[in-house]
C-alpha cells in the first residue's frame, strides 16, 4: 500500500505503528502479541510504539491505506516494513525487523 | 447483526444504465445491498462496475466510492478515459473517490487479520460524502490472503452486516470460480461470495480459435424476478452494452410502402419492391453479383432521396465504388452529396460483438433510411454461429424499430454444402431472400436469380437470368427446355431460333397468300378469255346462220332455176322422177331446210347462255 511516510525524514526516529480495529478480543490478543514482540526486540532499542484504532481514526486508515487490521507499520528510517496480521507469527516478524534494524 | 428490514412492497433497485441489464433485472441492482459480479480475466468486471457506478453517481447526484484491489486507480482512470464518461471531472469535484486497496507485495503476513480497516475507512468517507454507491473491485485479491479456510466467510459476513448497517449499494467484483485457484479444497471464496450476495451477475468470456464472445447472466437475485437467459454484451466505444433480452415488440411502425430495388424487373417480381423497414438477404456464391445488386439498391434508394449506410467487410469502400462504376452504378456522387455513408470494417480484427456495437453507433449517428451490410457473413468470421446470429439479430431488430430498410449480402460456400442456407441462419431473420446462383450449361457460367421468400408479398416463382452490362443490372426470363434452364448464349440462341422461326412462318404465310391470290387472278383471266372466245363463237354462229340461210336461199333460187330449166327441156319422163323428188322436197322443204339448221343453232344457243352465266 502506497501511503507516504512522513516520519521517514527524521532519520534516527524509529517507530512502530500498530493499527487495530476496536477493542474486541481479536484486537486485545494482537496487542498482547505486539507487546511480547517489542519486549523480545530488546529494551535497548529506542523504538517508539504507537497504537491507532482505525474505528476511531478512519481518516488515518484511509489516508495511509490501512485496510487490513491489525497492521504493523515499522518505520525504521532506512526502510519501511509492513506486517499484516495479528503478529501471531512472531518469529517471522522478528526476523524481518532484526534484519532491517 | 441487525435483522433485515421487513420486505417492502417492491424491492428498491438502482439502475445500472445498461439498458439490457436493467430490463433483465427489472430495474437494476438491489439498493443498499451487496451484489456480486463474477467473471474471468478480460470479461469486463472492472468496466461493468465502474460504468454502473458512474451511472449511479450521475443519475442520483450521490457520490460513489471505488476501491480497487488489483489495479492502480490512476491506470483505471486512464484506461477508461477513452469512454468519455468524464471520470476525471467526477474525481476532481469529489463525486468519485478512487481508493487504492492493493496488497503491497512487500507486506509480510504475520497472522490472521480482518478488513475492519477497510470498512472503517470507507464508512468514514461514505458518511462524509453522503455516498450512495460502493464498488469493491477484485476484493478476492485481498480476502484470499487470509490464512485460514473459514476466514473469508467471516469477512464476507462482516462486509454484509456493514453494508446493511450503512445503507450503501455495494457491487463486489470477484474472479469467476472456474478461472481462479481454489482458496481451499472444496471451498471457493467466490462461491461464498455468491451465497452471501443478494444478487449475482456472471460475466463470461469465451474464446474459440480467434473468436471471442461475451455473455452475461444473472445467477441469482433475491426477492426479484429476473431474466434467466445468457445475454451477449459488447464492449464498445462508450463502454459495455448489454443486448436487451426482449425486443420491444409492437413498439415500432410497420410500413406498407415499398422501396425500389433499382431493378425494374425485380420490382415487378416483388410486386413493387421491398417493404420499407424490411430485411433482405442476397445470398450467393462468390462472383454472383451480390455486391452489384446491393449497390444497385443503394443507388436507387439514394436517387429516391433516402440516406444510407453501406458497410463493407471484404473490400474497401473505394474499391466497391470503383467496381460498381464499371457497370454504370455511380455511388461516388451520393457519397459526395452526403446521402450515402460508406465504411469499411475489418472483420477479422474485431469480434462480432464489437462490430455490432460499432455498427449500432454508426446507425445512431447517421440515422440512415437504409443499411447495406456487405457481406453479413463477415460476422461468421468474428463470432461463432450463435454469436453472429445474435449480432445480426440485434442489428435487424434495431433497424426494424428505426424503420431502416436492410440489405444483407451473404457468401455461401458451395464447397461446404451450404448451397441455400446461410451459416448464421440469418435467412430466418430476413423478410426477403434473393438467391443468386450459377447455372453452367453450353460451356458457360451464367447468373440466375430466384426469390426464395418474400414475406407479405405474392412474389414471382420464376428464375431470372441476371444480365450485367455497362448500363447496370437487368433480369431476363430464362428458357426451360426439357427441365433444363437455358441461359446466356443458349438463351440467346433460343431467342434467335425463335425469331427465325417466326420470320419463316411469316414468310410462308405471305407466300401462301400470294399463291392463292395468283390462283384467283389466273382463274379470272381464264374466265375472261373464255368469255371472249364465247363471244367470238356466238358471232361465228350468227355468221354461220346467215351464211346457211343465204345458202338456202341460193339453193331455192337454184332449184327454181333448175326447175324452170327442166320444165323447158323435157316434160314427160324427167319431170316424173324429178317431180317426185321435187315434190317430196317441196312438201317438206320449209321444214327440211330449217330442221337441219335450226336444231344446231338451238343446241349452241342453249349451251352458250349457260357458260356465259357461269363466267
Amino acid at each position: 500500500m502506497n501511503a507516504g511516510n512522513p516520519c521517514s525524514q527524521g532519520g534516527a526516529a524509529r517507530k512502530l505503528i500498530f493499527y487495530i480495529a476496536g477493542s474486541g478480543f481479536f484486537s486485545r490478543a494482537a496487542r498482547a502479541n505486539l507487546d511480547a514482540l517489542v519486549a523480545e526486540l530488546g529494551t535497548g532499542t529506542d523504538i517508539e510504539v504507537a497504537v491507532i484504532d482505525v474505528t476511531q481514526a478512519p481518516d488515518v486508515a484511509l489516508a495511509k491505506g490501512i485496510f487490513t487490521t491489525p497492521t504493523l507499520v515499522a518505520d525504521l528510517g532506512s526502510a519501511q516494513l509492513r506486517f499484516v496480521g495479528d503478529l501471531s507469527n512472531r518469529e517471522k516478524v522478528l526476523g524481518a525487523l532484526r534484519q532491517a534494524l | 447483526m441487525a435483522k433485515r428490514k421487513p420486505a417492502q412492497t417492491a424491492l428498491a433497485k438502482v439502475a445500472t444504465g445498461f439498458k439490457g441489464f436493467d430490463t433483465m433485472t427489472g430495474g437494476g441492482l438491489p439498493q443498499n445491498r451487496i451484489s456480486v459480479l463474477a467473471g474471468g480475466a478480460g470479461s469486463g468486471k472492472t468496466l461493468f462496475a465502474m460504468q454502473a457506478l458512474v451511472h449511479g453517481i450521475k443519475s442520483s447526484e450521490k457520490p460513489g466510492i471505488f476501491v480497487s484491489f488489483e489495479e492502480i486507480p490512476a491506470s483505471i482512470l486512464d484506461n477508461f478515459a477513452s469512454f468519455h464518461w468524464g471520470l476525471a471531472d467526477l474525481v476532481a469535484n469529489g463525486q468519485l473517490l478512487m481508493v487504492d486497496g492493493r496488497w503491497d507485495a512487500d507486506t509480510v503476513l504475520s497472522g490472521n487479520f480482518d478488513i475492519s480497516g477497510l470498512l472503517a475507512a470507507v464508512e468514514s468517507a461514505a458518511r462524509a460524502k453522503n455516498a450512495g454507491f460502493l464498488v469493491l473491485d477484485g476484493i478476492d485479491a485481498l480476502l484470499t490472503m487470509l490464512p485460514q479456510a473459514n476466514d473469508p466467510r467471516r469477512e464476507l459476513v462482516r462486509l454484509q452486516a456493514w453494508t446493511e448497517r450503512l445503507g450503501l449499494t455495494t457491487l463486489v467484483s470477484v474472479k469467476a470460480p472456474g478461472n481462479s485457484t481454489p482458496f481451499s479444497p472444496g471451498s471457493h471464496f467466490e462461491d461464498l461470495a455468491m451465497y452471501m450476495a443478494d444478487c449475482v451477475v456472471i460475466l463470461e468470456r469465451s474464446a474459440t480459435d480467434t473468436i471471442s464472445s461475451r455473455n452475461l447472466f444473472i445467477q441469482k437475485y433475491r426477492g426479484s424476478n429476473h431474466a434467466q437467459n445468457k445475454v451477449p454484451y459488447v464492449i464498445g466505444p462508450r463502454g459495455i452494452e448489454v443486448e436487451p433480452v426482449e425486443p420491444r415488440s409492437g413498439g415500432f411502425e410497420v410500413f406498407t410502402d415499398r422501396v425500389a430495388t433499382g431493378i425494374d424487373e425485380l420490382d415487378t417480381m416483388l410486386r413493387g419492391g421491398f417493404y420499407r423497414g424490411s430485411t433482405t438477404l442476397i445470398s450467393g456464391s462468390p462472383g454472383t453479383a451480390k455486391t452489384t445488386l446491393a449497390a444497385t439498391f443503394a443507388e436507387a434508394s439514394c436517387l429516391a432521396g433516402e440516406r444510407g449506410l453501406y458497410i463493407c467487410f471484404d473490400e474497401a469502400p473505394e474499391e466497391i465504388v470503383r467496381n460498381v462504376a464499371s457497370v454504370g452504378i455511380d455511388l461516388g456522387r451520393h457519397i459526395n452529396s452526403g446521402k450515402l455513408h460508406m465504411e469499411g470494417f475489418v472483420a477479422r480484427s474485431s469480434s462480432a460483438d464489437l462490430l455490432t456495437s460499432q455498427l449500432l453507433n454508426l446507425l445512431a449517428s447517421q440515422q440512415p433510411g437504409f443499411l447495406v451490410l456487405d457481406p453479413v457473413s463477415a460476422f461468421n468470421l468474428s463470432g461463432g454461429d450463435n454469436l453472429s446470429y445474435n449480432a445480426v439479430r440485434l442489428i435487424v431488430q434495431h433497424c426494424k424499430q428505426a424503420g431502416v430498410t436492410i440489405v444483407l449480402t451473404s457468401l455461401l460456400d458451395q464447397a461446404s454444402g451450404n448451397t441455400e442456407m446461410s451459416k448464421a441462419h440469418v435467412s430466418t431473420l430476413c423478410d426477403n431472400w434473393l438467391h443468386l446462383s450459377y447455372v453452367i450449361n453450353g460451356g458457360e457460367r451464367n447468373r440466375a436469380l430466384t426469390i426464395v421468400k418474400s414475406r407479405g408479398t405474392g412474389h414471382s416463382n420464376q428464375v431470372r437470368e441476371v444480365i450485367i452490362d455497362s448500363s447496370g443490372v437487368s433480369l431476363k426470363p430464362v428458357y426451360t427446355e426439357q427441365g433444363e434452364v437455358l441461359m446466356g448464349s443458349l438463351r440467346w440462341q433460343r431467342e434467335e431460333q425463335g425469331r427465325r422461326q417466326r420470320e419463316a412462318d411469316k414468310q410462308a404465310a405471305e407466300r401462301r397468300y400470294r399463291d392463292a391470290l395468283r390462283a384467283t387472278d389466273d382463274i379470272a383471266q381464264r374466265i375472261e378469255l373464255l368469255q371472249r372466245e364465247l363471244q367470238e363463237r356466238r358471232s361465228d354462229l350468227a355468221r354461220i346462220a346467215e351464211e346457211s340461210s343465204a345458202l338456202e336461199a341460193q339453193d331455192e333460187e337454184q332449184r327454181k332455176v333448175m326447175g324452170e330449166l327442166r320444165r323447158n327441156a323435157s316434160e314427160d319422163s324427167a319431170p316424173g322422177g324429178g317431180s317426185r323428188k321435187g315434190r317430196k322436197k317441196d312438201s317438206s322443204d320449209p321444214q327440211a331446210v330449217s330442221k337441219p339448221g335450226k336444231p344446231q343453232i338451238k343446241g349452241r344457243d342453249a349451251k352458250s347462255p349457260g357458260t356465259g352465266r357461269s363466267s
